[in-house]
């Protein structure tokens, strides 16, 4: 990859892509357990692990739409 | 008994924290998990403990999930194996389940997706791979290939003389099967056999129990799905048609099929092509059917609950099992074989029946056929403390079965002389589960999902004590 972001070979977008995949399995992970282990989440925790989720899945559609 | 009993799953990956996660995720939903972060360890590991399921990320430092489910797949065929990568590549899912992947889940991992899959992998794995284990391989017919047929239908009467026949016959044929019997006959062990006696062989058998299907999973677990093609298709799904591509797909307890599903059934075997729902492309087929009942389908054609058409598409040759009971010597001989292999599984030693067993054995109607007769005999290994099964070690039905016209004792007497007070409580609760799950599980003809719901208990559970009490 050259200095300056330019080129992006196809082989290190996917390598870049794969990465981040890896990323968002531990975010869904950990998301699941902390939901598990705050069983008496106020609303507002609860809707702040929401948005986390949703944030996850929305870079997940944005990787798709690029593959 | 329940911790051993606990399905152990390996999960490797060298993504410390995704292995941390799934493996605190997994142990509490029941299992008992190891975590490896590399290829080498996670060899390791399985050599010295056996794994019911090994959950595999396919890029390794040191391998790839390609290598790691050959080795497993060699050394330990009765392990399961989920890959778990990060690359959706269809081709490559196609070829790791034609290697004996049960699956492939695809990153980003979401908890449920994963549990759902991980269920169904133990009870697809069960059926897969443990039944004929114990059914036929672990005596002498380790051999899957060219497998003496012997192995699998026990027996010298004309009835299993007339049955190996007509397998010997149709097996190397392109013929689909219908393999009609009274639930318990060994249904899918014949069909395994045509299978593993036919050209196909080096190719995958697909089981399938229709009867637990519901009529929105069915079309997907038949034909797959394409990630996202409806609320909760999570990932790409290959379907039961796809899998068992080049060899053989065995539909049991067909009878029980949504009449939609038949339709679409019909539609695939006729123009032998499969397309995933959500998808547009075609993928040719080379697949045969064979598929089981214990209905009768001509009263369920008559009635418009199937099929004519498919009836005949499915019947081009059939199969008749033989009860257990109009089998005649064959009784003994079975008992034999499967106190054999009950005394290498639950390491007893117990060498014989006592002759009031045996009279019972040959008295008694079998309505649950050789199943019964294995579950018994593995029950009365266990419990027997001597090296002979005497009547005592029999569940009562039985060792107070009379044959109907002589039946002038009053039940109340003859139990009085066969109960003996039970003062182990642990094994009088698990001789009380045994028996009531039998008697349902018998008033329902072996339908787990009519059976757990009689017992007010969901499916899993239905399942999990099953096995704790060694049923299947």
């Amino acid at each position: 990859m050259e200095p300056g972001g330019k080129g992006i070979d196809a082989g290190t977008l996917r390598t870049i892509r794969h990465d981040i995949k890896n990323q968002l399995s531990n975010i869904n992970l950990a998301l699941g357990q902390l939901k598990y282990e705050m069983q008496n989440a106020s609303p507002d925790q609860q809707e702040y692990l929401e948005m986390i989720a949703a944030s996850a899945a929305k870079i997940d559609t944005i990787l798709k739409t690029t593959e | 008994m329940l911790i051993a009993d606990m399905k152990k799953i390996l999960i490797i990956d060298d993504e410390v924290n995704i292995a941390l996660l799934l493996s605190k995720f997994l142990t509490r939903n029941g299992f008992d998990v190891s975590t490896a972060s590399s290829g080498t360890s996670g060899l390791d590991l399985l050599k010295n403990g056996e794994f019911n399921l090994v959950l595999c990320d396919f890029r390794l430092e040191d391998t790839d999930g390609r290598e790691m489910l050959r080795q497993i797949k060699t050394h330990y065929p009765k392990t399961g194996v989920i890959i778990i990568t990060g690359y959706s590549d269809i081709k490559m899912a196609v070829e790791l389940i034609k290697m004996g992947a049960y699956d492939y889940i695809t990153k980003p991992l979401y908890p449920d997706e994963i549990l759902n899959t991980i269920t169904k992998a133990m009870e697809t794995h069960h059926a897969l791979v443990e039944e004929p284990a114990n059914a036929t391989t672990n005596i002498s017919h380790a051999n899957r290939k060219q497998q003496d047929l012997s192995g699998m239908v026990i027996g010298t009467s004309k009835a299993s003389r007339e049955l190996l026949r007509q397998i010997e016959l149709v097996a190397p044929t392109n013929y689909s099967v219908i393999i009609l019997g009274e639930s318990g006959t060994g249904k899918e062990e014949a069909a395994k056999s045509i299978h593993l006696n036919s050209p196909r062989n080096n190719h995958p058998f697909v089981a399938m129990d229709c009867g637990s299907l519901t009529k929105e999973l069915a079309a997907s677990e038949f034909f797959g799905h394409e990630k996202g093609s409806f609320t909760g298709a999570f990932a790409t799904k290959i379907g039961h048609f796809e899998m068992a591509n080049g060899g053989t797909l065995f539909l049991d307890e067909v009878g029980n099929l949504s009449y939609e599903i038949q339709a679409a059934l019909l539609r695939t075997v006729q123009e032998r092509k499969v397309k995933r729902i959500g998808s547009t492309k075609e993928i040719d087929l080379d697949v045969r059917i064979i598929v089981a009942t214990n209905e009768n389908l001509q009263e369920g054609i008559q009635k418009g609950r199937f099929r004519e058409d498919l009836y005949h598409r499915f019947n081009e040759f059939s199969i008749f099992m033989p009860p257990l009971r109009e089998r005649g010597n064959d009784i003994m001989l079975l008992a034999e074989h499967f106190l054999k292999t009950s005394n290498l599984e639950l390491n007893r030693n117990v060498t014989s029946f006592s002759p009031a067993v045996i009279e019972c054995f040959t008295n008694y109607r079998w309505p649950g056929n050789i199943r019964e007769l294995k579950n018994i005999i593995r029950r009365a290994a266990l419990i027997s403390e001597g090296n002979e099964i005497t009547i005592k070690a029999l569940p009562l039905e039985i060792s107070n079965y009379k044959t109907p016209s002589f039946d002038y004792t009053p039940a109340g007497e003859a139990q009085q002389e066969t109960k003996e007070p039970r003062h182990d409580l642990k094994n009088a609760a698990l001789e009380a589960e045994y028996d009531t799950i039998l008697k349902v599980l018998k008033e329902v003809s072996y339908n787990k999902t009519k059976a757990a719901e009689i017992l007010n208990i969901d499916r899993k559970t239905l399942y999990n004590k099953m096995k704790a009490i060694n049923l299947k």
